[in-house]
């Protein structure tokens, strides 16, 4: 288990005001179960498909093992045109 | 071509640059760019690449202006509701620069479309089908392409230059499930001058991709309009990607199946 940090962009902040923002977990999966307790409307939004995921601004999966100090960022789809 | 008395007047404050001068204003005036939907994001790059004296734009559109499409779409006014967005923008664009030579093309991206010559290619378009369709060719052809996106207060953009790199491309950034995404601008909105800034950094960087200045092939940028903050994420190449890595027949096909066919759900340009 490590102690990371969390960010949240987009409407995805709005849902996340009352969210630690730092956290113990060794995967994000393990994050968005973690947050799926208390705060189930935001995790549901973060098994959207198309949210991406980024660990220390690198874009990765769900199962990407975390290090202390982590900085995991989660950011809503931008599609539109 | 060599500039004109005329153009040398007009793209003076461009000529004045040292990075730029008459070698780069050239460079521009040579250029084919073609901009794919003209919506939020087409509509402030096709004014500032005419304004900056490329040479020939082709302007790829359906449909027509509406109401809801003038907070944005800079290059259409209350008197232009229902005509084509396509021909209300050549006449405009033409008034701004008589030597930017318009094309125009008011159907759907299509391939003979794409066939043509193009310097690079701009993706102002607003669903992922559209958007993969323009990678792929973009990837075979080695064309560099500069894809744009804004939803509510977040906008973003990515540079791929294949002429030069050749792994990670903007299919990487997608999965098969990105295709059921309904068109999340119509339902969270936008912020008009967001999307007015990534259509004009996406001008900027076709720019840059022409004086041979770019430097950040699959670097994503992306902005938040709420918090004023800009962040720039980076991806490894996807190892099982359509497009830039080995695929098997059978799932490449199933990609160009997906691409070809039009989701109803998506079928307009923001
Ligand atoms: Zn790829």
């Amino acid at each position: 288990m490590c102690e990371v940090k969390l960010k949240f962009f987009g409407y995805l902040s709005d849902l996340s005001e009352e969210v630690p923002t730092v956290l113990t977990a060794s995967t994000p999966t393990q994050i968005r179960s973690k947050l799926a307790i208390k705060f189930p409307k935001l995790a549901s939004e973060l098994h959207s498909p198309s949210l991406l995921l980024a660990v220390n601004k690198i874009l990765v999966n769900w199962d990407e093992p975390l290090s202390d100090g982590d900085e995991v960022a989660f950011l809503p789809p931008v599609t539109g045109g | 071509m060599s500039l004109t008395a005329k153009q040398l007047k007009r793209h003076n404050r461009h000529l004045t640059i040292d990075s730029i001068g008459k070698e780069g204003q050239t460079i521009f005036g040579d250029a084919t760019i073609l901009i794919a939907g003209l919506g939020g994001l087409g509509c402030p790059a096709a004014s500032y690449l005419c304004g900056a004296g490329i040479g020939s734009i082709t302007l790829c559109d359906s449909d027509k202006v509406e109401i809801s499409n003038l907070p944005r779409q800079t290059l259409f006014k209350e008197e232009d509701f229902g005509q084509s967005k396509v021909v209300v923008a050549k006449r405009v664009l033409n008034l701004m620069n008589t030597d930017t030579k318009i094309t125009i093309f008011n159907k759907e991206l299509d391939d003979k479309l794409l066939n043509n010559f193009y310097t690079v290619i701009l993706d102002c378009t607003d669903n992922i089908r559209a958007r993969l369709k323009l990678n792929s060719h973009c990837y075979e052809k080695k064309i560099p392409l500069v894809s744009a996106s804004a939803t509510a207060w977040e906008g973003q953009l990515i540079g791929f230059d294949y002429r030069h790199k050749r792994k990670l491309c903007m299919s990487c950034f997608t999965n098969q499930e990105h295709y059921h995404v309904s068109n999340s601008c119509t339902q969270r909105g936008v912020v008009n001058s967001v999307v007015g800034m990534m259509g004009t950094l996406q001008a900027t960087t076709v720019l840059r991709l022409l004086l041979g200045h770019f430097d950040q092939h699959g670097e994503m940028i992306r902005y938040d309009g709420k918090t004023g903050r800009f962040i720039t994420l980076t991806k490894k190449p996807d190892p099982t990607c359509f497009v830039c890595s080995e695929p098997t027949n059978q799932s490449k096909e199933t990609f160009i199946n997906n691409t070809n066919v039009r989701n109803p759900e998506n079928d307009t340009f923001l």
